[in-house]
């Protein structure tokens, strides 16, 4: 119990360590977003202490809480002086009883994950032994990286989820099944809070807490929080790319630079949608004309990818290896793959019964798109950069799928569901965006959710001029 | 414009309550998961995985090899449990090993369970074996693993 307790402090100082220095001013839902980032930041700091060839033990980490606190006193420091003021805590209204069905969903993801421990395959054969290599044995030393006999596990998968894991692992002094699996948890609590906030700066309050909640209780995301899947975990920190590169006010580059090492860390697949989303933020931070954040987010995301490419180039690609396989055109499913691919994810995205009618938000988003075209001319360039994201994640999974070396008929049944849950994030950032350009729209000079803040500059989103 | 910011409303109103709603439907996702979970509390003893967990705590020192025998590459039960041992035992014991062939290749071929002689005593001591899980299957048959110490 106690090693939950410290997780979740570790968490909330690093985020928030983070967030005071990088996104001053700060508004008071901007708070929210702490635990996501904490999360993702100690994961990738757990990855950089291994590649420094430091063990994830509890003084390590207590040393990363040490400096987390100085950075929050310096913070402190600064607010003293009056160089920075810190956002006005309001109570929550009664709309925040909106978020109650993802909160029930984290009760029974909280029940189903300490129950299932780590069963489910990937659980273990892929993410739990790597948190143990990672823990005992570090990340240059351990067969779990170099030996083609383990290659089940893929051994140059990226390992932000082992770590998160492996840190667990080292508060509760040794490898276990149950108390890691608070790190799904929290995950998933991380998520429903960033995503509430992302809402909130889009939507109507009532419409955004409405949604977050109810994105958040979708039976697809209730039943894989628990298993111990990274899947959940790179839905989460795509969110949070997505909102960066579609927010109103345009981040810190720095933040929306770790935010996309965050996901290039998670999974292979997070690796290919960070290099796309970050491909777009570039594209929108020069739309704007600004050259010197573009160059500030691509030199800043891709130095702190250089460990992990570096580590990458020394693991023995034993599996898959689709990159060789697209480049060489190598599509041994061909027409035939393609059909099927659409039929299976079609069967899965209509199930009522996984997914609720989420999926029906991107041609609902096309239909308003469609009757409101010239009302929604102000958000006409993030809503491209979204339609692009979509595409092209769609268009690279489709691909990988072609020239996949399974036989289709039995991999796409157990991995869809996966594909359309890294896919749905996009959707609901359309969706939101229509929205906030009818509100946009219907009252240009009111603010959405106006959020007390002390800043002239705080999330205004009818401070920035249309696009 | 009003019309149309209300339409919108509301839609994202409807859409977010079938979400919701779509947990209550029968066979839905997350009933089945939660449902999962309750079976595994009521016997949490019985389920595939704690079976191998137990079967690899009777190897408490060195590393495992894991010798199958008469277990068919076509049979997909045959390549479930083969898996399921390799990669449970391999996750269980970490650091300690579970071999499945003398070789260096990744496991999963077919040649795993068609062309092998058992491992010789003096590869088994030199990769720090000590225990030797050997899965046989007779007559269409599972047998109970038998466990063989290596001597030092």
């Amino acid at each position: 119990m106690i090693a939950i307790i410290l997780f979740t402090i570790l968490c909330l100082l690093i985020g928030a360590a983070v967030l005071f220095w990088l996104q001053t001013p700060i508004n008071a839902g901007e708070l929210l977003t702490i635990p996501l980032i904490g999360l993702g930041v100690l994961g990738m700091s757990c990855f950089y202490l291994s590649f420094c060839g430091l063990p994830i033990r509890w003084w390590t980490l207590t040393t990363l809480a040490v400096l987390a606190t100085i950075a929050l006193s310096a913070f402190g420091i600064r607010v003293r002086r009056g160089g920075v003021r810190l956002p006005v805590l309001k109570r929550p209204g009664k709309e925040a009883l909106l978020l109650l069905p993802g909160l029930c969903a984290l009760g029974v993801i909280g029940y189903t994950a300490f129950v299932y421990r780590l069963q489910a395959w990937d659980s273990f054969a892929v993410w739990g032994i790597k948190a143990k290599a990672l823990y005992a044995e570090g990340l240059w030393s351990s067969a779990c990286f170099s030996d083609p006999r383990l290659a089940f596990s893929h051994l140059d998968y990226p390992l932000l989820f082992p770590a998160q894991l492996g840190a667990m692992h080292a508060l509760t002094g040794g490898p276990e099944t149950f108390f890691c699996k608070y790190v799904c948890v929290f995950t998933f609590l991380a998520g429903l809070l960033y995503f509430a906030h992302s809402a909130c700066s889009r939507l109507p309050k009532s419409c955004a807490l409405l949604l977050a909640g109810a994105v958040f209780a979708l039976p697809t995301l209730i039943d894989q929080a628990g298993t111990g899947y990274a899947d959940v975990t790179l839905f989460v920190f795509y969110l949070a790319v997505v909102h960066q590169l579609t927010a109103e006010k345009e981040g810190d580059p720095f933040l929306s630079a770790i935010l996309v090492t965050i996901l290039a860390m998670t999974k292979n697949e997070g690796l290919a949608l960070a290099a796309m989303a970050a491909a777009l933020i570039v594209v929108r931070h020069l739309w704007a004309g600004e050259k010197r954040s573009a160059v500030r987010f691509a030199t800043s995301a891709g130095l702190m990818l250089v460990p992990l490419f570096v580590w990458k180039l020394t693991v023995p690609d034993l599996h898959e290896q689709y990159l060789s396989r697209i480049l060489s055109g190598d599509f041994r499913n061909g027409l035939y793959g393609l059909g099927l691919i659409t039929r299976i994810a079609w069967i899965d995205v209509k199930q009522l019964s996984a997914w609720g009618a989420g999926w029906t938000l991107l041609p609902l988003a096309a239909a308003f798109l469609l009757w409101c075209r010239r009302d929604l001319s102000s958000v006409r360039k993030r809503l491209i950069l979204l339609s692009c994201l979509l595409a092209t994640q769609v268009g690279l999974y489709v691909t990988v799928y072609l020239s996949s070396p399974t036989a289709l008929h039995d991999l796409l049944p157990v991995t869809v569901w996966r594909l359309s849950l890294h896919c749905f994030p996009p959707v609901l950032y359309i969706w939101m965006t229509v929205g906030q350009g009818l509100n946009r729209a219907v009252d240009p000079k009111k603010d959405i959710n106006t959020v007390p803040s002390t800043s002239p500059c705080a999330l205004s989103p009818q401070t920035e001029t249309p696009e | 414009m009003e019309r149309k910011r209300k339409v919108y409303f509301w839609t994202c109103c409807l859409v977010s309550a079938s979400c919701i709603l779509a947990n209550f439907l029968p066979g839905s996702r997350s009933a089945r998961a939660l449902a999962r979970a309750r079976k595994l509390r009521a016997d949490a003893t019985l389920t595939e995985m704690a079976m191998v967990d137990k079967l690899f705590a009777s190897a408490p020192t060195g590393n495992v090899f894991l010798f199958f025998d008469g277990l068919d590459p076509d049979s997909t039960v045959d390549m479930r449990l083969v898996t399921t041992l390799t990669y449970r035992g391999s996750f269980t014991l970490y650091p300690r090993r579970v071999f499945v062939d003398e070789r260096m290749t990744p496991i999963l071929q077919r040649s795993l369970l068609t062309e092998r002689d058992r491992p010789s005593v003096a590869w088994l001591r030199e990769n720090g074996v000590h225990y030797v899980f050997e899965v046989q299957k007779r007559d269409g048959v599972i047998l109970p693993t038998r466990i063989h110490k290596v001597a030092p």
